[in-house]
């Protein structure tokens, strides 16, 4: 054996839980390199105080503590339900308080006239009050949808522009979503891919996402007192 | 492992507060050890045990009733105390690591036997090493059972102990406790 696999093998036999002694090889070597008899010497030395190291006794009231603990804390289970109901009851509020403001915001506006070349019928895309979409549902629907609510008028939409121009061919669904803003805004997908994108143009008043969702779930834990209040009485 | 250890943490899982006790008072030992090893602070040890028992118990379920419970449990307060460690690195004027003591003559006056400088010098180790070569020496768990309890190669955790080992003879050379060695020490 040569004195630089010596190491390795003392780190072997120690792994096996062996005294290094006890290997043949390790111990014919050390009978003629002082210097690897050194280092395991050195090793001996080591494991040998570390045994030799006295643990302090643990605490004796330890399981008492460890009881009293368990029972100042909620458990688990209870925390994990708890959090599942309010993900659920947000989940549930993002899809409920849209349809709400929708309701809310068409009943005060009055009815709101589609524009574009190709309106939904509301049977089709069912998010809010049928008020005012009586005009729409008479308009044939052929081919992709392409839904265009505005407060104005005269929609500048490009895509809406365009569609007028192609009629039923134009491969464009453009989305309403009445939730996301206080006002309505049109948000138009990718034309050429078919696959939807960001809005190109916003109208004013329309929020991003992030800000509806949180908004919305604002609304909600504001609302949570007042239904735990309400379910005691 | 023995059935006895699946029949408390059943008896655990439905409540029985004995069988949690019992738990406790069959691992307290080891795990306080573990504790003691790593963070060299008695308070710190102990609080960390009360830690790693109570999380232990709130999470049985979690257990993999194929394999043993005690590297399970020495995971949970290995996770512990590195944790402790780590916010004690944030915070070096609350540590009491031994680093602080540096070589000065009253550290040495204050080690003044072997048992001790390996306790000094135990506490230089990094976390990983430090953990692993508990793990294999104090505790005597197989490399593929730390391998487990750690969740890392089971050549990692050789290389640790190596280096640990390795460590731990240059730190007891540097104090003067093991005579200078000539022979070249290779890198792991």
């Amino acid at each position: 054996m040569k004195c630089e696999e010596f190491e390795d093998r003392l780190n072997q036999a120690l792994d096996q839980r062996r005294r290094p002694e006890w290997d043949a090889d390790l111990r014919v070597h050390c009978d003629y390199c002082a210097e690897c008899r050194e280092l395991a010497a050195a090793y001996g030395v080591l494991l040998d105080a570390f045994y030799a190291l006295a643990t302090p006794e643990p605490p004796a009231d330890l399981s008492v503590r460890v009881l009293d603990e368990l029972r100042s804390r909620p458990s688990t289970s209870r925390r994990v339900s708890l959090a599942t109901a309010l993900v659920a009851m947000a989940a549930a509020a993002l899809f409920v308080l849209p349809v709400l403001h929708s309701v809310r915001d068409r009943s005060d506006e009055g009815p709101r006239r589609a524009s574009g070349p190709v309106a939904l019928r509301s049977t089709q895309r069912g998010n809010g009050s049928r008020a005012g979409w009586n005009e729409i549902d008479a308009l044939p629907v052929v081919g992709p949808v392409l839904v265009s609510i505005s407060d104005d008028d005269e929609t500048t939409d490009p895509y809406a522009e365009l569609a007028k121009g192609t009629g039923q061919g134009l491969a464009s669904v453009v989305l309403y979503m009445p939730s996301i803003g206080s006002s309505p805004g049109m948000i138009s997908p990718n034309v050429v891919s078919g696959a939807p994108s960001w809005p190109q143009r916003v109208s004013e008043g329309l929020k991003p996402v992030t800000e509806s969702v949180s908004e919305t779930l604002d609304l909600l834990l504001r609302a949570l007192p007042m239904s735990e209040s309400a379910s005691r009485s | 492992m023995s059935d006895d250890v699946r029949e408390l943490v059943d008896r655990s899982l439905r409540g029985d507060q004995s069988a949690m006790v019992e738990l406790v008072e069959q691992y307290r030992g080891q795990v306080f050890g573990l504790c003691y090893r790593m963070l060299r602070h008695r308070q710190d040890a102990e609080d960390v045990t009360q830690e790693s028992f109570v999380r232990a118990l709130k999470s049985l379920r979690k257990w993999d009733r194929q394999r043993d419970f005690l590297p399970w449990l020495l995971a949970i307060a290995g996770n512990r105390c590195r944790t402790l460690l780590s916010t004690r690195m944030r915070q070096p004027a609350a540590s009491p690591l031994v680093e602080h003591l540096g070589d000065n003559t009253l550290a040495i006056t204050e080690a003044n036997n072997l048992a001790e400088e390996v306790e000094l010098a135990l506490g230089t180790l990094r976390a990983e090493y430090r953990q692993a070569f508990l793990l294999f020496h104090q505790h005597e768990l197989s490399y593929a059972e730390i391998s487990a309890t750690l969740d890392c190669p089971l050549g990692t955790v050789k290389t640790w102990v190596h280096r640990a080992r390795r460590e731990l003879i240059a730190r007891l050379v540097k104090r003067g406790v093991v005579e200078e060695l000539r022979h070249e020490v290779r890198r792991v």
